[in-house]
């Protein structure tokens, strides 16, 4: 069953009208924060009848585990509480269930490329700086843009952007991309479900750092099972909210054609709604300023040689 | 136990049907805050439950039927009680994140003023014909109107029919208005 299925279209009229003010009202609503702590509360749940025979089994060894039982306080009164939670697969799915693909979220972002990659290539990726990244499903915006300057992104239709300054942008298909271009939006664009999908799918997941009690968060770290190909992510460390599920870091080690390895780190900043046109070239540069695309090429081509040099249009 | 199977297609049911869930809840209890307690304890009981039921089937219903239960009794209890503030004050509202960049500022003002006015007209009505004509307009069922009610369906069916009547009387100008759009 579909979700459209679970709420099939009111008659005209009366019921339309009052079915279009409670979709106006529901469409204020974040399931991912109410979703996560129903979740979480279900962790921690013991049914009723499990407590039963808990309690029945303590009591019969409680005879002979009197002294480990002073000792096992004597550890949480010396060191911290340990926490008896989910695995470390259950943190994931529910951070998976709790991600709602059109919120907008930001992070911090740094990059970090091998020692040994070219100086011109690495100043323009920014290797180093960290730069701000927001997000709304497969829709990003990088803030400030390749070499430090003005803004780039993903419109959410196959295209990305780059805006070096407010004079002009460059739109391009995925597929117009230059090669150089293609894998700095694969390394530095972030689709949370996508990527917790594949994490769940193709990597085996293990705590970074047991879990306790009085932290905030769960540290998972995701292994790819078979080697991976150069661009896809060798391994994840996760660090995930306890109360909202919400993915509060991550770390991407990604596999590069050479073999290397390259680091992208983000860091949750802020949640909170940001105006559609943050996400397209049309909202970076001044009103009535051109976005060139493949129906002005020689322009187009022009703005990224003035502004990235030409690392990125034709490679090293 | 779930299974982990069964808390990823779980928690995508959860997350569909939350919104309107909450969306109904918040229109029969007086603060929005309360209609979430709601929904989360709601939610929390069914899925406790989960190897019970089939959820992806039937857990609209039983989901609505709970938060009547809950929200019904809520809001019989709150009747008599005045608040002293009115917490649908403007700065109150939760942050509307929906994208109204297409809409320009003059159809945003009026669909504002339209959802208030139907929220107006709903709140006239008794707790079961508002949410007996709400359940009818998402999507369900006399009968599975009846059974979230806990009442029979010939009842049902009158609560509809009164509450529409109600209402078409309250928006009689919307409606109106709406018409003479459509036949232009």
């Amino acid at each position: 069953m579909t979700p459209r299925d679970q709420f099939p279209l009111p008659e005209p009229g009366i019921d339309a009208l009052v079915r279009a003010q409670l979709d106006a009202e529901a469409s204020r609503v974040d399931p991912a924060a109410v979703s996560a702590r129903v979740f979480a509360r279900l962790e921690t749940d013991v049914p009723s009848s499990h407590r039963g025979s808990t309690r029945r089994r303590l009591g019969v060894v409680a005879g002979f585990m009197a002294l480990a039982v002073a000792l096992l306080v004597g550890v949480f009164v010396l060191g911290p509480s340990r926490e008896a939670v989910a695995t470390p697969v259950q943190v994931v799915e529910s951070a998976r269930a709790a991600y709602v693909p059109d919120a907008d979220r930001c992070y911090s972002q740094t990059l970090q490329l091998p020692t040994n990659t070219p100086a011109p290539l690495a100043l323009v990726l920014d290797s180093g700086r960290t730069v701000s990244l927001c997000t709304r499903g497969d829709r990003f915006v990088v803030e400030p843009g390749l070499g430090g300057r003005g803004a780039w992104g993903s419109d959410g239709k196959g295209r990305v952007w780059i805006a070096p300054t407010r004079d002009a942008a460059a739109r391009f298909d995925e597929t117009e991309l230059p090669p150089a271009v293609r894998d700095v939006v694969r390394i530095r664009g972030l689709e949370i479900g996508t990527l917790l999908d594949e994490v769940l799918k193709d990597y085996d997941l293990a705590w970074a750092e047991e879990p306790v009690r009085e932290a905030p968060t769960f540290a998972v770290v995701a292994t790819r099972r078979n080697a991976p190909i150069p661009g896809q992510i060798r391994s994840a460390d996760l660090v995930v909210e306890k109360d909202t599920r919400m993915i509060r870091s991550l770390v991407l080690k990604r596999q590069l054609i050479s073999g290397d390895i390259a680091t992208v780190t983000f860091t949750l900043t802020v949640a909170t709604a940001r105006d559609a046109r943050a996400y397209t070239a049309e909202g970076h540069i001044d009103a009535g300023r051109p976005v060139f695309d493949s129906t002005r090429p020689i322009l187009r081509r022009k703005i990224l040689l003035q502004n990235l040099g030409d690392v990125l249009v034709n490679g090293l | 136990m779930l299974t982990d199977d069964q808390r990823t297609r779980l928690g995508i049911w959860a997350r569909d049907v939350t919104p309107r869930a909450v969306a109904f809840a918040r229109s029969l209890v007086r603060t929005p805050e309360k209609a979430d307690d709601i929904v989360q304890e709601c939610l929390f009981r069914l899925l406790r439950r989960a190897n019970d039921y089939d959820l992806e089937r039937d857990g609209v219903k039983l989901l609505f039927k709970a938060i009547s239960n809950l929200a019904i009794n809520q809001a019989t209890r709150e009747r008599e009680l005045v608040g002293l503030g009115n917490s649908r004050d403007e700065e109150d509202k939760p942050l509307d994140i929906t994208d109204r960049v297409t809409l320009r500022p003059d159809q945003i003002a009026q669909q504002r003023e339209l959802e208030e006015r139907v929220q107006a007209a709903l709140q006239k009505l008794p707790p079961m014909q508002r949410a007996a004509v709400e359940l009818r307009a998402l999507g369900l069922s006399k009968e599975d109107i009846a059974e979230s009610l806990g009442i029979t369906p010939t009842n049902a069916g009158v609560l509809v029919f009164r509450g529409r009547k109600h209402l078409t009387e309250e928006l009689r100008t919307v409606l109106d208005g709406k018409n003479s759009e459509e036949s232009t």
